[in-house]
């Protein structure tokens, strides 16, 4: 009798996965960004460089990409004032005073927020905050025999800010605190508000903007051109945008006072 | 009326007298104590400075005699500790006594005794001279105007001595120009470096106030002083558990704001797109 005995071979192969060389040069490794995407493209090795100069590579600093910097241009609400515990009344009113004690009518109401009490800078749709000057919020209660508690908050000033009103973007800067003294060179400490302004207009891509100097009273002419001149080359080399997309311009003293104004259309 | 007469014409002669005489008594005391100064006597000048000063409360070249004997009596009293010890370590005294002059040896009980005012003439009767001006009126507003320059001006040794030590701390504080917002401490190879967040930001926000940028690059600078050197940061925020509740991430966002900023600084990527 034959018999016939058939089986199947279960042989386990195992599959290795061996590590990548570490020893593979940099210009043959597919790169997490490539030219147009970031300023740098990495086309040999790297050790030489100091830890320093290595980690700088890891930052992206693009004109088409977001710093990513956590430092913003103030934006609403720009006055925060804390309600102390125990303060009540039938009405309360926050004023602000600016340097000149001119009072602007802020917000009133009758019940009292519980802990904080803020104002986005607008009075009947107008934007009433500056860049430069400083600003003291004061928050007066009534109480039911008309009696008057006021207490005042913690001056503020803002060297930048920005807000949107009837549709359009705002940034402003105080150029006290944006040009050297009398000189058209930007100061170092404005650079991290400008880059964040840079990124807000990043946000807005494909909108028109316009770059304003507004010339204080009595500032020489050829100045605030040559202010002009240093924004120009820095709003040109800063963003990827066309000639006819953004315009600069100086301007006699306006009602906002010695800023500068970078605006575009919000939607 | 004679007698009235006698007593008016007394009355204004003491006036008159006692007037010149104190600025003749102050005077002998000026020269006197310039030349117990000149000769090195500084214990005994401040003393006649200090007379000269009660005749003549408003005498500035006195007050800076005073001034300078005080600080010629530290001097030497710490050259006189030192002597026993070797040169470098006197230097390093009279450096710490520049540093912390709040803390001077301890001066005798006359010259921490404060300066009276000059006392005033026993007033004249009113009907003294007749028609004119009230001569205790007079002596009453001199009086009170030395009341009033005494007060104004420290009344002992320690006083002067603790006003400058005040005015040499404003001074270093406005030099330095960061009061609390940022406390750095500098240690063998360790840094140091505190940021009190809320003057560092506006009031609830995470916003930075303008001054702080220029604060944060000082610190980004003193890393860089020294490269190798160990650098511990730390944030210390003060708001009251009302906010805390209400903004819970407002110390954590703030955190975050301000040592991103400096470590971008430090690792040499310019915070601008320039």
């Amino acid at each position: 009798m034959d018999v016939t005995i058939t089986g199947q071979a279960k042989d386990e192969i195992p599959i290795t996965k061996p590590a990548p060389s570490a020893e593979v040069p940099f210009d043959q490794i597919a790169g997490l960004s490539r030219e147009g995407q970031t300023d740098r493209v990495l086309t040999g090795p790297i050790e030489h460089m100091s830890g320093g100069e290595q980690m700088s590579l890891l930052q992206v600093d693009s004109r088409q990409t977001f710093v990513g910097l956590p430092v913003r241009v103030p934006s609403a609400p720009f006055i925060r004032m804390e309600i102390a515990p125990g303060l009540s009344g039938v009405r309360w009113d926050l004023q602000v005073l600016d340097q000149d004690d001119r009072s602007l009518k802020a917000a009133e109401g009758t019940t009292l927020p519980k802990y904080v009490v803020e104002w986005d800078g607008f009075e009947n749709g107008v934007f009433r905050l500056r860049a430069g000057p400083s600003y003291t919020p004061v928050l007066a209660l009534t109480d039911d025999r008309k009696r008057v508690q006021r207490t005042f908050g913690e001056p503020v000033r803002f060297s930048a800010l920005q807000y949107v009103q009837d549709g359009v973007f705002h940034i402003e800067f105080d150029n006290s605190r944006l040009f050297e003294r009398g000189r058209p060179d930007l100061t170092p400490d404005m650079a991290a508000l400008l880059t964040a302004s840079v990124d807000s207009l990043r946000r807005r891509a494909g909108r028109p903007i316009r770059v304003v100097v507004f010339s204080s009273p009595g500032a020489p002419a050829p100045l605030v051109q040559k202010r002009l001149d240093v924004l120009k080359v820095f709003f040109k080399n800063a963003l990827v945008v066309e000639d006819d997309m953004i315009s600069f311009a100086v301007s006699p003293p306006a009602d906002r006072g010695d800023v500068t104004e970078i605006t575009t259309a919000e939607k | 009326m004679r007698r009235r007469f006698w007593i008016a014409f007394g009355a204004l002669l003491c006036i008159f007298l006692s007037g010149p005489s104190r600025a003749a008594d102050a005077n002998r005391f000026y020269r006197d104590a310039v030349k117990l100064y000149e000769k090195g006597d500084y214990d005994q000048a401040l003393k006649s400075f200090l007379k000269v000063m009660r005749l003549d409360p408003s005498n500035a070249e006195a007050r800076e005699y005073m001034l300078r004997c005080s600080q010629k009596i530290v001097e030497t009293r710490l050259g006189g500790e030192a002597a026993e010890t070797s040169q470098k370590e006197i230097e390093a005294e009279k450096a710490m006594e520049k540093v912390a002059p709040e803390a001077p040896p301890a001066l005798s009980e006359e010259y921490l005794a404060p300066i009276k005012p000059v006392e005033p003439v026993p007033a004249a009767p009113a009907a003294a001279v007749p028609g004119g001006p009230s001569a205790a009126g007079a002596q009453s507003a001199v009086a009170a105007e030395v009341r009033e320059e005494a007060a104004r001006n420290p009344s002992n040794a320690r006083d002067l001595l603790t006003e400058r030590g005040a005015l040499t701390d404003d001074l270093r504080r406005r030099f330095l120009g960061r009061g609390n917002v940022v406390d750095v401490v500098q240690a063998g190879g360790r840094l140091e470096v505190t940021f009190y967040l809320n003057r560092i930001f506006l009031p609830l926000s995470d916003d930075l106030r303008p001054e702080s940028f220029s604060v944060l690059n000082d610190v980004r600078d003193l890393i860089l002083s020294h490269p190798r050197r160990t650098v511990s940061f730390t944030s210390v925020d003060n708001v009251s558990p009302a906010v805390r509740n209400t903004m819970a991430d407002l110390s954590v966002r703030r955190t975050n704001v301000v040592f991103s900023y400096v470590m971008r600084a430090v690792f040499g990527v310019p915070p601008t797109a320039q």
